[in-house]
């Protein structure tokens, strides 16, 4: 595989900007020109509305023209996964339930990104409702690793991490409930953030896991991630768990470079068998790297860990299985016609609306929380996640970050997950445990097999400790160029 | 505790969810469901002490403001069978 640098970060691109060394049309055609020449084989994006997109670029290059830019964002154009609402777009979540559901309103992150200025200028490809990890259910089809086209990008938000490796653009708007940013963003070779829960508000986001959901950038580096979660992030009106962060500084201000002292936990449960050698070699120079900037390695455990995944799927089914309820074909979404009765048109429409990977999680949902296996299920899976969460508590206390693998394996081939979906969920077995104990992680690029698949490592905060994650990512970013690789895609 | 997915497991659970698999599809559902919830049996070795769950504190609660939100045409705008202002569906009583 041929790979060459990314020409610049979203950050460099939002200053050339601002420096009038390019406009911001510009910009967006070279963006549309790169996505012409790579989607037939990559398909990241289900809509591309030039129109819309070069009527934003217009609104931002008069501001710079002027002097007035927004943010150091305005003017760039970035994907945004299919299931943030913005005002007066499809908003269908790779979904043929909301195939033709156009957004009312702009969710609050929407709205902040625009009030950057950034241009919302693509719809990324996504697993159905955001449930799956290889971005293999959508109803438009598959999404394509610009790595590898015969291996899968990633889930759910392989759309949002498959543009930005290509280079359509230099970022992208996610979300994570399980590892759905952090997955795709290792398997595809670029950097990904999720905040800590509640940090950036759910409100137009829609709803997979209410507890567990986080809207998440996904971009060339983590100076990028710091910039896009400053312009979203905050408490809000429409959404009683949005919060802030304790420390007033920008995110992006605090990504400094200095790590001098700062101790990384090396989970012994994460190095454990299973974990492909390469991978583990790759995090673990990562480490070294921490290491030779004054960073301290110290060991650290989490028991609590072997939990993780069976308290994951029960408690985001359960959501799951409450939040789909919505979905009954009478205000909004898929109609089904024929219906006699009341029963039959919720029935029915459910029915063909959803897809296979949802419907498996709506039932099993629908069973845990039900009478006789309640306690069983969901009653012990909760307690399993405060196990977890008080696990990290405890790691947290000898450790400033934790450095983990983000997935097992390199990126799987188009296909293999379908059919076996236990050994899809087991793939989640880094990323879901940070969901469920509502902490920050940021996944980079640390190395790359003998195949040429990109490597990702996990760098997981305590809670609310996001500065902390992003410096450390940015402080490895600033002696590795990992981040910076950037395929040869192959095209048709 | 070993749970046993039948079909008549799998019915149950699509009345509950208000769903209506085709029978071949059923039975892979079941087969499905089983293989996910021998799983979860790892659940059944938590220890019996710890984990006890404590009530999130919410953030703080924004003021009860009484104003407009949005216009009943906006939000309907997305329905299929409207009229008069209201969603139609298929008759529920006699």
């Amino acid at each position: 595989m041929k790979t060459k640098k990314a020409a610049y970060t979203a950050l460099q691109l939002g200053a050339m900007l601002q420096k009038k060394e390019i406009t911001a049309r510009e910009a967006l055609q070279a963006s549309l020109a790169r996505a012409q020449e790579t989607e037939p084989s990559l398909h990241a994006l289900t809509e591309l509305d030039e129109a819309f997109a070069f009527a934003q670029a217009d609104k931002a290059q008069e501001r710079l023209l002027r002097g007035e830019a927004l943010s150091p964002l305005d003017g760039v154009a970035v994907g945004v996964k299919d299931l943030l609402c913005i005002k007066g777009r499809r908003t269908c979540c790779g979904s043929k339930m909301l195939l033709d559901y156009v957004s009312p309103y702009d969710a609050t992150a929407a709205a902040r990104l625009k009030a950057g200025g950034v241009v919302l200028a693509a719809r990324c490809n996504m697993d159905e409702f955001a449930m799956g990890s290889t971005t293999e259910t959508s109803i438009f089809g598959a999404t394509r690793n610009p790595w590898a086209l015969d291996r899968v990008p990633g889930g759910s938000s392989g759309g949002s991490a498959a543009c930005v490796a290509a280079a359509q653009f230099t970022a992208a708007i996610g979300s994570d409930t399980g590892g759905s940013i952090r997955q795709p963003a290792a398997y595809c070779g670029v950097t990904g953030f999720k905040p800590s829960y509640g940090v950036i508000s759910r409100y137009g986001l829609v709803a997979y896991a209410s507890s567990l959901d986080q809207l998440s950038p996904i971009a060339v580096d983590a100076r990028d991630c710091a910039a896009l979660t400053d312009l979203m992030r905050g408490v809000d009106g429409m959404d009683a768990t949005a919060c802030s962060l304790p420390d007033t500084t920008s995110l992006l201000a605090q990504c400094d470079g200095n790590v001098k002292g700062l101790r990384v936990g090396l989970p012994k449960e994460c190095f454990a068998d299973g974990l492909d050698p390469e991978i583990r070699a790759a995090v673990l120079a990562l480490g070294d790297t921490l290491k030779s900037l004054g960073a301290k390695l110290v060991p650290v455990e989490l028991p609590a860990l072997k939990y993780a995944i069976p308290a994951y799927y029960v408690l985001a089914c359960a959501e799951a299985s409450s939040n789909l309820s919505r979905y009954d074909g009478v205000k909004y979404g898929y109609c089904a016609e024929g219906a006699e009765d009341v029963l039959s048109l919720h029935s029915l429409s459910r029915t063909k609306g959803f897809g296979r990977e949802v419907q498996r999680r709506i039932l099993l949902g629908t069973f845990v929380l039900s009478s006789g296996y309640y306690d069983a299920f969901y009653g012990k899976a909760v307690r399993a996640q405060w196990l977890i969460r008080e696990g990290f508590a405890q790691a947290f206390t000898q450790a400033d970050v934790l450095l983990t693998p983000v997935a097992p394996t390199p990126a799987p081939k188009l296909g293999e997950s379908l059919s076996d979906p236990m050994k899809m969920y087991l793939s989640d077995i880094y990323t879901v445990s940070v969901n469920l104990a509502g902490l920050p992680a940021a996944a980079l690029p640390c190395g790359f097999t003998k195949d040429g698949l990109p490597i990702g490592a996990q760098l997981i905060g305590p809670r609310l400790g996001d500065g902390t994650v992003l410096r450390a990512a940015d402080a490895c970013q600033r002696v590795t160029d990992f981040h910076l690789a950037r395929p040869e895609v192959e095209t048709a | 505790m070993k749970i046993t997915v039948t079909n008549e497991t799998v019915a149950y659970l699509e009345q509950l969810a208000r769903l209506r698999l085709p029978e071949r599809e059923r039975e892979t559902m079941q087969a499905e469901l089983q293989g996910i919830l021998d799983y979860m049996a790892v659940l059944e070795e938590l220890p019996e002490q710890g984990g006890e769950p404590h009530t999130p504190k919410h953030g703080a609660l924004r003021a009860d403001e009484v104003k407009p939100s949005f216009e009943r045409q906006e939000l309907m705008q997305n329905g299929k069978r409207i009229k008069d202002g209201a969603y139609l569906v298929p008759q529920t009583v006699e």
